[in-house]
């Protein structure tokens, strides 16, 4: 009985993780990405850096007073604005606002109106900085990871959402037909073969399992309600608001009372919250603005706890008066706020979200392997077919054609999207669109010619590419802009988020040429022909899954 | 603070690197093929490889707080069973000759950890 | 080898994943909306809870149907749970009036 259960996990291990790798890749990449999506969209905004290099010895106090001023002028009428202080991940100021939406504006139209409604101040003079270029940035990448794209929000959710659940199942089915997961803990054996691929996979996947458990689950818990939504039926039944309002309770909306009243000072809120905390809130919301019902309410800065929904102070945006503290939430609703925390990981310093960032890179070498290991296993089912000249199957010709497509594809992408950043011309219409364009147009170009001609040679030239598109990201950088990396190495700590993207970049590039360079190795050549002798009869039981007997 | 996870990370990979050598592949690689520790050193390898793992979460603790340490516990656990890993396969005497690092990492922790300072 | 291209061994395959995918979701949400109103909790809490353990439970059915000997039986086990839980939800709601 034992033995089947292992044999029937290997077979759903091995369907529940092929038939989403390749999406899962995508959302991999997206997602480790996306823990460093301000620093990218930095990167992506030459314009700001040089307002950013000056140390900034504001206040808080002074730069929330600067940016109130700011949007008094830019958009007095706005039915929110959001602040976010300078701090450390981010030393400028920027202020965004949206509007009441007008009738008949389509949801996008609203997007698209949203991103431009924003500035970005310079805390020194508190003037605006110069306009940055219109590019996404690292939300693009974010959003790429759980919305997809050229399709509504809605579907990409739920493709991502059901990948998610083969991902999750694929990991449980994985530990339970691992048979020698603690024998094998720190077994690593290169220049084996099939051996060696599953080593690899098993390396990546169980040496972080608690991330990558922890990552698939909470993801899926950002989007739970929507995915699972037949206890909210059966407490609440048509009342989404109710629950809304009791889940969220921090959420509250305020109607405006329509009546004029000007904004309260509100350099003494910050003060009193400095007070209260031990240091300044750096994001501030405020809505309804120069309204009777105006409220102000100013957020704890994350790193004290694992929710991302942090304790705020609510104050009446015309009185000035302290309102309220945040609503207490039951600890069930605290878990709740931990685990999606546990996802976005805002909490996260420097050290952490490096560790997460890598631990997101093993997840995706994690899809990677895996996708290889089956693909060399079947192979080896077409060995003497291949000896004596004849073709491997469909199957087999796919998943290389695809992995190649999507391993070595998506970087292409990744780089494509910067390099587009830096050569785009600036002032062309719907340039953020432009971007994109070039991400898909990128991977799309890999992925046909990888359907075209799935070979080693494929391989290699895909990732030379990803390999000299990375690696030549920091001097296009030279070339295009005036933070270079002999700049940002040496400026103030305003600049290390470039000097830090150049240097990443510079080590992916890197890592893909080695790659590259390691699938020219004659040796490994002469390796793949031979059928993998390496494996005994033992390892094979548990490796090769059989199929299942059918009843 | 960092210093502290730098504590945690060394300890987890001397807990890694002593519970490496309880398993026969890896003694094997350092002793020859077919040695096996015997009963009593494996039983004192696991010893001080689960302690230096308690410690390891300890000195996570005491940089990051009882909510954020585990987090980052877990992603130093990761980093230190990879560099176990990768080491026991290409420089397997350097790998476990690695267990002694334990030793400053505690005086580290020791020196460090607010309740002893 | 060769089992795996019969047409039998592709029909077993196919049953499990729409028991398992499309059974599994049925009966995963007929089981976690009845520990809603089952968990003596405010309804935020008991929302939050029943649906955070939803893919916990979703993960074991479908792990379940694959592991189950055959797939006759998981069909009639995915079916037989999701009808009497299901009977048992409906009274639960229709018994107690009003939904909320």
């Amino acid at each position: 009985m034992k033995d089947g259960l292992r044999q029937s996990m290997a077979w759903v291990h091995t369907w529940a993780g092929l038939l989403v790798c390749w999406l899962l890749l995508l959302v991999f990449m997206g997602g480790s990405a996306a823990y460093y999506k301000h620093e990218i969209t930095f990167w992506m905004k030459p314009e700001l850096h040089k307002a950013a290099d000056a140390p900034s010895t504001v206040t808080p106090a002074a730069a929330a007073t600067l940016a109130v001023r700011e949007l008094q002028q830019l958009a007095p009428k706005a039915n929110a604005w959001f602040l976010d202080l300078p701090h450390e991940r981010n030393p400028l100021i920027y202020a965004s606002w949206t509007n009441p939406p007008k009738k008949g504006m389509t949801r996008e139209e609203r997007r698209a109106a949203f991103r431009t409604q924003n500035v970005t101040l310079d805390p020194m003079t508190g003037e605006k900085t110069a306009a940055p270029r219109d590019t996404r940035g690292g939300e693009f990448l974010y959003r790429l990871h759980f919305d997809l794209y050229y399709m509504s929000a809605i579907w990409g959710r739920w493709i991502v959402g059901v990948a998610a659940m083969f991902m999750l199942v694929a990991i449980v089915s994985g530990v339970i037909t691992h048979k020698r997961i603690f024998k094998d803990f720190f077994t690593f054996r290169p220049r084996k073969g099939q051996r060696s691929w599953l080593d690899a996979h098993n390396v990546t996947a169980v040496l972080a399992l608690p991330f990558h458990l922890m990552i698939t689950y909470t993801g899926l818990v950002t989007l739970m309600f929507m995915y699972m939504p037949s206890p909210t039926k059966a407490l609440y039944g048509a009342e989404q608001n109710t629950m809304f309002a009791e889940v969220f309770p921090n959420a509250e909306r305020v109607k405006p009372a329509k009546q004029f009243a000007p904004l309260a000072d509100i350099a003494p809120m910050l003060l009193q919250a400095e007070r209260a905390w031990g240091q300044a809130p750096t994001r501030i919301v405020l809505t309804h603005p120069n309204d009777a019902s105006a409220r102000i309410v100013l957020h704890r800065p994350a790193g004290q706890q694992l929710s991302n929904i942090e304790p705020t102070m609510t104050f009446d945006g015309a009185s000035g008066a302290l309102l309220s503290g945040p609503k207490p939430m039951s600890a069930t609703l605290d878990a709740r706020g931990a685990i999606y925390g546990l996802h976005v990981a805002h909490f996260a310093d420097a050290l952490l979200r490096a560790l997460f960032f890598v631990c997101g890179l093993a997840g995706t070498a994690m899809v990677a392997t895996g996708a290889l290991l089956w693909g060399v296993k079947e192979r080896q089912k077409y060995a003497k077919v291949v000896a004596k000249g004849g073709r491997v199957g469909f199957g087999v010709r796919l998943v290389d054609a695809l992995n190649i497509g999507a391993i070595a594809g998506l970087p292409i992408a990744f780089a494509a999207y910067f390099w587009a950043n830096r050569l785009l011309p600036v002032e062309m219409a719907s340039r953020s669109n432009a971007e994109a364009n070039c991400f898909f147009i990128a991977w799309g170009i890999a992925a046909v010619l990888a359907q075209i001609r799935p070979t080693r040679g494929m391989w290699r030239i895909q990732l030379t590419a990803g390999a000299v598109l990375f690696a030549g990201l920091p001097l296009l950088n030279a070339l295009t802009t005036a933070t270079h990396l002999g700049v940002t190495l040496f400026g103030g700590p305003g600049l290390r988020p470039v000097a830090a993207f150049d240097i990443v970049v510079l080590l992916l590039g890197a890592l893909l040429g080695w790659a590259a360079w390691w699938l020219g190795k004659p040796k490994k050549a002469a390796a793949a022909r031979q059928p993998a002798r390496a494996s005994t009869a033992r390892d094979d039981a548990v490796i090769d899954p059989k199929p299942m007997e059918a009843a | 603070m960092s210093a502290l996870i730098l504590a945690g990370a060394a300890l987890a990979y001397s807990g890694f690197a002593a519970k490496s050598l309880t398993m026969d592949r890896h003694y094997a690689d350092i002793h020859g093929r077919g040695a096996e520790p015997s009963a009593r050193l494996r039983r004192q390898l696991r010893s001080i490889g689960w302690l230096a793992l308690a410690l390891s979460f300890a000195a996570c603790i005491a940089a990051s707080g009882w909510h954020i340490g585990p987090v980052v516990w877990c992603g130093v656990l990761s980093i230190a069973a990879w560099c176990a890993t990768l080491l026991l396969q290409y420089a397997p005497r350097k790998a476990v000759q690695g267990v002694w690092i334990g030793i400053p990492a505690v005086a580290a922790l020791l020196f460090l950890a607010p309740p002893f300072n | 080898m060769t089992s795996t291209t019969t047409w039998r061994y592709r029909g077993d395959v196919a049953a499990r994943a729409v028991a398992a995918i499309g059974g599994g979701y049925v009966l995963t949400s007929i089981v976690i909306a009845l520990l809603a109103l089952a968990l003596p909790l405010p309804r935020a809490d008991a929302v939050t809870i029943a649906t955070l353990l939803s893919f916990v439970v979703y993960t074991c059915v479908i792990l379940w149907v694959f592991a189950t000997r055959s797939a006759a039986r998981a069909w009639v086990g995915v079916a037989a749970c999701s009808a009497v839980l299901g009977a048992l939800l409906w009274a639960w709601q229709g018994g107690a009036g009003s939904v909320a």
